[in-house]
C-alpha cells in the first residue's frame, strides 16, 4: 500500500515532457532487449539483467531525477558485462544524462561520471569493444554534449521561469498600488459619506438602508484590504532595473531628478540660511525619473519658488516647500509669508514674471499652477 | 483628571492634512459636529503638506492637534509626523489611513505621533482620541504610542545616538565652518578647494548623518550644540 501510495505520488507530480520523453526511449529499448532476450541462449545472467534494465527504466519514467543513476548503473552493468549492451541502451543512457542535467545538476554530472567510468571499464575489460579506436573519446564528447544541453536547457527555462515571476510580480504590484491609490479611498469616502447622513438624518426612513449599505461598503472595504495582502510580494522582482512601486530604493538607486534637486535644495536652503530663514523641505524617498527636459523645467521652477521666498518672503515666519510625486504627477508647494501682504481686492496668486514663464511651461505639460490652497 | 463629559474642556484647535477632498469635508463636518460647549473645537482643514505645517508652525493660532493622512502622494505622513514633531515640539499627531493601520503602526509611533485611526470607524474613535491627544497623552493608552512629552524626549534621545559617526577633518571643517554661517564659496576659498568639492562633502556628511537636506544636517548640529 506504501509502495502503491509513493508510485502514485511519483506519477501524479512527474514533468509529463520529460516523461514522454523517457517513455519514448524507455519503449525503444524494452523492444530491442526483447529482441535481443529472444534471439538470444537463455541464463538467468542475461533475465536478471535485462530485469534490472526494466527496473532502471520504469524508474527513470516515475522519477527521472533519480531514475537517471539508475539507467546509469543499468547501462555501466552492460558495459561490464560480456554480452552485447542495445544500441538503444546507449541512447537512453545520454538522454538519462541530459535530462537529470536539466532537472539536477549535480546528478546530471554524477550520472555522467558514471557513464564515462562504465565506459572505461568497458575498454579495459574487453579486447574488442567499440570503444576501441577513440570509440571512448566519441562517447565521453556525446556524454558531456548531453550534459551541456541539459544543464543549458534548465539555465534557459530558469531564466524564462525568473521573467515570467518578474512579471506577475510587476503586474500584481501595479494592481495592489491602484487599489490602494483609489478603490480603498474610494470605498473609505462612501462610508464616511454615509456616516454624514446617518448623523445628519437620524429620523428618515431611510436610515436603515444606510446603515445596510454602509455595512456592504465595510466588508467591501475589508476584502479589498485582503485582496492587496495576498497580491503583494514580499520578494522584489529580481532584474536590477524592475521599478517597485512600494519600494524606497537607497541613495545609488535616485534619478537624476532626485539628485538635482537635493543638490539645489542644499545651495538654496544655505543662502535662506544665512538671510535668516528657517525652512522646512519635504521629498519622498525618491522622485521618479522625469526626463531632461521635465528636469531642467522643476528644477528651475524649484530654484525660482526659493528665489521669491528670498526676495518677498517674511524671515521670522520661514517657508515650507514639499515635492509630492506619483506615476503620474508631480506637485510641487511652498508655503510662505510675504513682506508686503497684498492689498484687498488683488489676487494673492499673482505672478511674477518669472512664474508666469513656468506657468505656461507647466500649462503646455497639462498641469496647472495655482496660488494659496483654501482651507475650511 | 476625570473623564467626566460635563468636564469643561479649552478649546481645541485642530487641524486635518488629507489630499483627499471627499475624505476632508467629512472629517470637518464629523469634527463640526464634536464641538459642543463640553468639547470646544477649531478646526481648519488643507490638502496641501506645505501649508499644513506652515500654519502649525506660524499660524496664529496654535494647533494643538493635527491628523494626517498616512499617504499623500509620496510623502508619507510619518514624514509629515516626524517633521511636525521636530518643528512643534509640543502638537498632538493623530495618523489616519484607509488602508489596514497595522502597516504604518511602527514608522507612525517612530515619527512620535499619538494615536492611527482607521478612517473607516473615525465616527467612534475620532472623539476619544481628540481627548485623550488634545491633553498630550496616546490613544489608546495600550496603544503602543507615546505622549507628546515622551515623544519629544525620544526625539532628543535619537539626536543623541546620531553623536556616534566618524566625520573624516575636511568633513569637519566644512561643518564647523558652516556652523559659522559661512556660504559655500567663502567655505571653499578658506579650504582652497572647489565650491563643488564643499558639495561633496557636505553630500557625504548627509549621507553619514542619514539627512535629506543640508538644513537638516545644521538644524542637528544646533540641537547637539556643536559650535
Amino acid at each position: 500500500m506504501k509502495l502503491r501510495a509513493q508510485l502514485a505520488r511519483l506519477w501524479n507530480t512527474r514533468n509529463t515532457t520529460v516523461s514522454l520523453l523517457a517513455m519514448a526511449a524507455g519503449l525503444l529499448t524494452v523492444t530491442e532487449s526483447v529482441y535481443w532476450m529472444t534471439t538470444s541462449p537463455w541464463t538467468w545472467a542475461r533475465g536478471a539483467t535485462f530485469t534490472i534494465r526494466l527496473i532502471a527504466i520504469a524508474w527513470f519514467i516515475l522519477d527521472p531525477g533519480i531514475g537517471g543513476i539508475a539507467v546509469a548503473c543499468a547501462q555501466v552493468m552492460d558495459f561490464l558485462s560480456p554480452w552485447s549492451t542495445p544500441i538503444s541502451m546507449l541512447f537512453m543512457g545520454l538522454l538519462a544524462t541530459g535530462i537529470t542535467g536539466f532537472l539536477r545538476r549535480r546528478v546530471g554530472a554524477g550520472v555522467a561520471f558514471i557513464l564515462v567510468a562504465g565506459a572505461a571499464g568497458n575498454l579495459v575489460s574487453r579486447d574488442t569493444s567499440f570503444m576501441n579506436d577513440g570509440g571512448i573519446v566519441s562517447y565521453a564528447a556525446l556524454v558531456l554534449a548531453a550534459t551541456v544541453v541539459g544543464t543549458a536547457t534548465r539555465t534557459a527555462t530558469w531564466r524564462h521561469d525568473q521573467e515570467k515571476r518578474n512579471r506577475e510580480i510587476r503586474r500584481n504590484t501595479a494592481i495592489t498600488q491602484q487599489l490602494h491609490d483609489y478603490a480603498m479611498n474610494d470605498m473609505n469616502d462612501v462610508i464616511m459619506l454615509l456616516d454624514e447622513a446617518i448623523s445628519r438624518h437620524a429620523d428618515i426612513p431611510e436610515r436603515r438602508a444606510l446603515k445596510r449599505i454602509r455595512t456592504g461598503a465595510v466588508n467591501a472595504l475589508t476584502q479589498t484590504r485582503k485582496a492587496i495582502v495576498a497580491l503583494e510580494y514580499v520578494d522584489a522582482p529580481e532584474d536590477a532595473g524592475a521599478p517597485t512601486v512600494r519600494r524606497q530604493p537607497g541613495t545609488s538607486g535616485r534619478s537624476a531628478l532626485h539628485q538635482q534637486v537635493c543638490a539645489l535644495l542644499d545651495e538654496q536652503q544655505d543662502i535662506l540660511q544665512s538671510l535668516g530663514f528657517q525652512g522646512t523641505v519635504l521629498l519622498p524617498n525618491t522622485l521618479p525619473p522625469a526626463g531632461e527636459d521635465n528636469t531642467d523645467l522643476i528644477v528651475g521652477l524649484v530654484r525660482e519658488l526659493l528665489g521669491n521666498v528670498a526676495h518677498h518672503a517674511d524671515p521670522s515666519q520661514g517657508y515650507t516647500l514639499a515635492l509630492c510625486a506619483d506615476v503620474e504627477a508631480l506637485d510641487v508647494s511652498l508655503a510662505d509669508t510675504p513682506v508686503d501682504p497684498p492689498s484687498p481686492g488683488v489676487s494673492p496668486t499673482g505672478l511674477g514674471s518669472g512664474l508666469r514663464r513656468y506657468a505656461a511651461a507647466i500649462t503646455a505639460r497639462r498641469g496647472g499652477m495655482g496660488g494659496p490652497c483654501p482651507t475650511a | 483628571m476625570s473623564e467626566s463629559t460635563t468636564t469643561p474642556y479649552s478649546p481645541v484647535r485642530v487641524g486635518v492634512l488629507d489630499n483627499d477632498i471627499c475624505a476632508l469635508e467629512c472629517i470637518v463636518a464629523l469634527l463640526a459636529r464634536l464641538n459642543t460647549p463640553n468639547r470646544q473645537i477649531d478646526a481648519w482643514a488643507s490638502n496641501n503638506p506645505a501649508q499644513a505645517i506652515q500654519e502649525c508652525r506660524f499660524g496664529v493660532r496654535r494647533t494643538n492637534v493635527i491628523l494626517v493622512d498616512m499617504a499623500l502622494n509620496g510623502l508619507t505622513g510619518a514624514q509629515i509626523a516626524a517633521r511636525l514633531r521636530r518643528d512643534v515640539p509640543d502638537i498632538g499627531i493623530i495618523g489616519m489611513t484607509a488602508y489596514q493601520p497595522e502597516l504604518y503602526r511602527e514608522q507612525l509611533h517612530a515619527a512620535g505621533a499619538q494615536a492611527l485611526l482607521d478612517k473607516s470607524t473615525l465616527r467612534k474613535t475620532l472623539p476619544l482620541a481628540l481627548d485623550a491627544v488634545s491633553r498630550g497623552l496616546a490613544y489608546p493608552a495600550d496603544g503602543g504610542f507615546d505622549s507628546v512629552v515622551q515623544s519629544r524626549m525620544a526625539a532628543s534621545d535619537e539626536t543623541a545616538k546620531r553623536q556616534v559617526v566618524w566625520l573624516t577633518v575636511t568633513e569637519r571643517r566644512v561643518l564647523s565652518l558652516s556652523m559659522s554661517s559661512m556660504n559655500t564659496r567663502e567655505i571653499a576659498q578658506t579650504l582652497h578647494v572647489s565650491a563643488d568639492t564643499v558639495f561633496s562633502h557636505r553630500r557625504n556628511i548627509k549621507n553619514k548623518l542619514h539627512s535629506n537636506t543640508w538644513y537638516d544636517v545644521m538644524d542637528l548640529c544646533r540641537s547637539m550644540h556643536i559650535a
